[in-house]
């Protein structure tokens, strides 16, 4: 088949079930990341940092063995390069993966909140750069221009870097890259980079109006800078990973997370048209009735991090009017199961989720290294949906 | 925590300033858009490396 009508096939599928039509068979999704590069036997080091090639080489070597409809993205998101010569950051990257380093995530103490929600841009130019990186601090203001322009051209470099793997897996594999972008939910910024777990589960219980009036304030910088260049909607999506909901307390939720999901949903989806992807990280169940507050109808993907199976097809008949479902394979059963024990998951994912559409087949976690799930197991789970999953 | 902020001072906001100005004048093109870049930047500053 051509690969212009592959891609078109393949898009289709996603496509209308963002549309909440129902397409030909249940898509095919993945929720792959770095686990393809070792697949191909390609080091995510080299790829993601000397040769771009080998990006396309990883993502040719899985899409020609395991059916699938949309690559994600390719997982080359973190600008290393530039990371590396401003003093590291908080990533390391390997042959293996990127790694994240322990303590990232700790950069503001509480009493800051006020500086924070006062100007989020100038917070973070004057207070936290200079903080995190030790080649601002001391350095005159030519020398920190000399720097930004360095880390400018890295940055236009990085882009350009991807732009010829994420073409050419398009074009020459008919395989869609299904994110366009990512965006933040604030609390999540605060939670991931600013006060890290142990700081903000505090500050939820001692500072909540603080931290709120600074994610309003955060939540407008990031609505900003995605307006400063925003495109109109197309066939992506924009992706965004929800680390703290299951975190809180659900009446701590309703109050400080909830509305940023609404808010968001309200403006991108219903607004402006965009397809909206959330990762829902851990178990949401205890929140369920909570995201009825969420728009219907709307172009917004969940997919939840959770391998039971039963538990998803309670979400999609409480909720599935407001959200469209992903997920349902669970990593564990790719990782230790057996073929038969995967083909039944599988199974069970069509059985109880795909009728009436509304669902697309993913792994319940990010497919990161090869203990994520088996090369055998990953390709019969992809094999059996592609094959039985039609409408 | 190296350093503690008692007020949102200092020049490295304004240093992002001067370089984007540098650039749109080497690219021949208007700081404003060079600017929006540079927001971006400062965000990746301090969430994405």
């Amino acid at each position: 088949m051509d690969m212009n009508e592959l891609y078109e096939q393949r898009i289709r599928r996603f496509d209308d079930v963002m549309n909440r039509k129902l397409p030909d068979r249940v898509p095919v999704v993945p929720n792959m990341n770095t686990w393809m590069y070792q697949f191909a036997g390609i080091s995510v080091k080299k790829a993601f940092t000397e040769d771009a090639d080998e990006i396309f080489r990883a993502a040719k070597y899985m899409t020609e063995q395991i059916p699938m409809d949309a690559l994600m993205s390719t997982s080359n998101t973190v600008p290393l390069n530039l990371a590396k010569k401003v003093g590291e950051g908080i990533y390391t990257c390997s042959d293996n993966g990127v790694q994240i380093k322990g303590s990232g995530g700790h950069l503001m103490e509480s009493e800051e909140y006020g500086l924070l929600a006062e100007d989020p841009m100038k917070f973070f130019a004057n207070v936290l750069i200079p903080r995190k990186f030790e080649i601002f601090r001391g350095a005159s203001t030519e020398k920190k221009a000399e720097i930004i322009k360095q880390a400018y051209a890295d940055n236009q470099a990085f882009i350009k870097y991807n732009q010829g793997p994420n073409g050419r897996i398009e074009k020459e594999l008919g395989m869609p890259l299904i994110v366009r972008g990512t965006n933040f939910l604030s609390p999540d910024i605060v939670l991931d980079y600013l006060r890290d777990f142990v700081g903000i589960s505090l500050d939820v219980r001692r500072h909540s109006q603080q931290l709120l009036e600074a994610c309003l304030s955060l939540y407008d910088y990031i609505m900003e800078m995605f307006n400063d260049t925003a495109t109109p909607p197309d066939r992506k999506v924009l992706f965004s990973p929800l680390h703290l909901p299951t975190y809180l307390r659900p009446r701590d939720f309703a109050r400080l997370y909830l509305p940023f999901m609404k808010k968001y949903l309200e403006e991108m989806a219903v607004k402006r048209g965009y397809s909206i992807y959330f990762f829902m990280e851990n178990n949401w169940m205890p929140y369920l009735d909570l995201l009825k507050e969420l728009p219907e109808n709307t172009k917004f993907v969940g997919l939840f991090e959770t391998g039971n199976i039963d538990d998803l097809a309670e979400i999609k008949r409480r909720l599935g009017s407001r959200i469209i479902v992903m997920g349902g394979m669970s990593v564990d059963t790719l990782r230790f199961g057996t073929k038969d024990e995967v083909i039944d998951s599988a199974k069970k994912c069509l059985d109880l989720l795909a009728p009436d559409g509304g669902y697309i087949f993913s792994t319940d976690k990010t497919l990161m290294t090869m203990n994520d799930g088996t090369p055998e197991n990953v390709i019969a789970a992809c094999e059996y949906v592609t094959e039985n999953g039609k409408y | 925590m190296a350093e503690y902020a008692t007020s949102l001072e200092g020049d490295t906001l304004e240093a992002f300033r001067i370089a984007a100005e540098q650039i749109a004048e080497e690219q021949g093109t208007d700081v404003e858009t060079v600017m929006k870049s540079m927001k971006k930047l400062i965000y990746l500053f301090v969430t994405r490396i």
